[in-house]
């Protein structure tokens, strides 16, 4: 095991940040803590790194079998890689990845050429080494993300942790930059935590998911089993669109049960005709065919509550729906929670 | 748009300039007009003066000594107040601005009710025959109190703006306290730490209550230029009060001239800083 953590509580004043949380990395792993804002994951990372202490009375952090728990951020040796950044700005960029290995006891300390010839290794393999002379502030957001990242990868750490990394860049360069750290990871055989409120991204770039809410872990596994098999509506609807349906499909009773039917837009099949006992009526409200999938609004005939379903654009066009139509919808992969 | 009493600004201008010239030009050249109005010999003479002497050197002594203890304990005091959080944080920032609330002639008292023979400490100084009171050590002190919150004051608000992620991001990167605040917080804080220098400097150089209440006015001994200046004017020696003067005139006018160049600097660096920021 690479990390494992037991019963870590956090408390800010009085506000409860974590409350017994445990949690396993495997060595090589690349592991994503998700949640919405507020719910712990950012400082459960910074519990790991050591830059906050976990209530007294929590369990131990170990890094391969060995307690860390008392031992102070900079023994840990973690690569972290804060959400702005944190460039040292009087710094080139040159100097900033160099400054892990300059601060070095001198006993340990690689001489001059060999700190050199490191940092520009690692800036090749961001494709940054033309810009060795230039201060943070002279980059992109995206450029700064990349450079944060060989900084914390030159001490060498056997563990990377990133807090919202991809957070303050606009949408096509976290996409870039995803599908990087990825190959940038298996190529390192390290292991990484990150933290993210983006299901997507979770979702596309982990191993694992960590999903978080309120301070606890509400499931752990791997993309597609959180995705398919969620635990909870919380999970359920924190990783997805979703329609949570109060009356009972295709029983005749109006009437609001104790339970709710969750169901993922894509899981809702729109035909002309009835295809089994389950279908019911409905009507079409609003299409919206914009992009990849065309988002379809619809009625309930019988309860009137309101669904979202998304159909390919092929099946959108065999159908050709209109406004004001009366379909059947029939539910795949519903979900009933209390 | 366009203004439409366009004389408005120019009036505006000109009682501005008036206004200027009457309290700050005219006295700056009173200042130089009657230290040479004997001509350049008596002006000269005053600084062969013994006395003369003797207070520039103290001045200097108390300047040398003040300064770098307020750089010490104003960067300590900032550095606690900016990076951490603890209690009784709101009183420590309270006691920082003490000495701009009180009257340095109240901070002087302070210091003699205190070190004077009949206070509370003078029984004990005088059994070990230390003196604090009407000697060097006094005028320090109560230079020291009276410009302790120049640095401080400087420097917090800047620490506090930059906040503490390069910090952090050094100790996970390995670095240790002292490298951490040799390698990233002084050079971030440099160019507010030397303006805080500079306005300590030029407050310390021309103290002039909370000293005379503490000095005595021992010729010789225990006069600042300040001090000298006055003593110099109450024997209606003009020439030399205003030679005198005229000496911390040009001082003033040097720490101007660098505390502009420090503010040019910091505002270009910035400039430098947010243009390079966007993206």
């Amino acid at each position: 095991m690479s990390i494992q953590i037991t019963n870590i509580s956090k408390t800010f004043g009085t506000f409860k940040a974590l409350q017994n949380v445990s949690l396993t990395v495997s060595h090589g792993e690349l592991v994503a803590l998700l949640g919405p804002s507020g719910c712990g994951k950012t400082t459960l990372l910074r519990i790991i790194a050591g830059l906050e202490s976990p209530d007294p009375g929590s369990g131990p952090v170990l890094f391969y079998e060995d307690d860390v728990s008392s031992q102070s951020v900079r023994q840990r040796r973690v690569g972290f890689v804060f959400q702005h950044y944190s460039l040292f700005r009087h710094m080139t960029i040159f100097e900033n990845v160099a400054f892990g290995l300059n601060v070095r006891p001198r006993r340990y300390r690689l001489s001059k050429s060999q700190i050199r010839e490191r940092v520009f290794s690692l800036l090749k393999l961001v494709q940054l080494e033309r810009h060795a002379d230039l201060y943070p502030s002279q980059l992109s957001g995206g450029q700064r993300q990349r450079v944060a990242l060989v900084r914390s990868l030159a001490v060498e750490p056997k563990i990377l942790l990133l807090d919202e990394p991809f957070g303050a860049l606009d949408t096509k360069v976290r996409k870039e930059l995803r599908h990087w750290l990825r190959r940038l990871h298996d190529e390192m055989s390290i292991t990484s935590v990150f933290v993210t409120h983006d299901q997507e991204e979770a979702l596309e770039l982990a191993d694992r998911i960590v999903v978080m809410n309120a301070g606890r872990i509400e499931q752990i596994g791997k993309p597609e089993e959180v995705y398919d098999n969620p635990a909870n509506p919380f999970v359920f609807s924190f990783l997805g669109d979703v329609n949570i349906l109060r009356s009972p499909f295709g029983s005749q009773s109006t009437q609001p049960s104790a339970t709710a039917s969750y169901i993922r837009p894509h899981d809702i099949e729109i035909s002309k005709t009835a295809l089994d006992t389950g279908s019911i009526q409905a009507r079409i409200l609003h299409v919206a065919a914009v992009g990849p999938t065309v988002k379809v609004e619809l009625a309930r005939l019988d309860t009137n509550e309101s669904i979202q379903a998304e159909i390919t654009r092929q099946i959108y066009k065999r159908l050709n729906i209109t406004v004001g139509q009366m379909v059947f919808i029939s539910l795949h992969n519903c979900r009933i929670f209390q | 748009m366009k203004n439409k009493l366009p004389w408005i600004p120019i009036v505006l201008t000109a009682a501005a300039l008036a206004f200027l010239g009457l309290f700050l030009l005219l006295p700056l050249a009173a200042v130089f007009i009657e230290a040479f109005r004997k001509g350049i010999g008596p002006y000269f003479q005053t600084f062969a003066d013994p006395y003369a002497r003797s207070a520039v050197r103290l001045t200097l002594l108390v300047v040398l000594t003040a300064v770098p203890f307020n750089l010490i304990f104003g960067l300590a005091a900032a550095w606690a107040i900016a990076k951490f959080d603890f209690r009784g944080k709101g009183l420590l920032l309270t006691l920082i601005d003490l000495p701009f609330a009180v009257s340095p002639v109240v901070s002087g008292l302070l210091f003699v009710l205190l070190f004077g023979a009949r206070g509370w400490l003078g029984p004990w100084l005088l059994e070990h025959d230390i003196k604090i009171i009407f000697a060097a050590p006094g005028i320090i002190m109560a230079t020291m109190f009276v410009t302790f919150p120049f640095i401080a004051r400087e420097l917090i608000p800047l620490m506090q703006s930059q906040g503490t992620e390069e910090e952090q991001a050094a100790m996970v990167l390995g670095a240790g306290g002292w490298q951490i605040f040799r390698r990233i917080t002084l050079p971030n804080i440099k160019w507010g730490l030397l303006y805080g220098i500079i306005l300590c400097n030029a407050r310390a150089i021309g103290e002039f209550g909370a000293v005379s209440v503490v000095s005595g006015h021992i010729r010789g001994q225990t006069t600042t230029i300040p001090l000298h200046i006055e003593i110099l004017y109450n024997e209606y020696n003009f020439v030399g009060a205003f030679a005198m003067a005229s000496l911390l005139t040009l001082l003033a006018l040097l720490t101007l001239a660098v505390k502009s160049l420090v503010e040019w600097k910091t505002r270009n660096e910035q400039a430098a800083a947010v243009i390079g920021g966007i993206e």
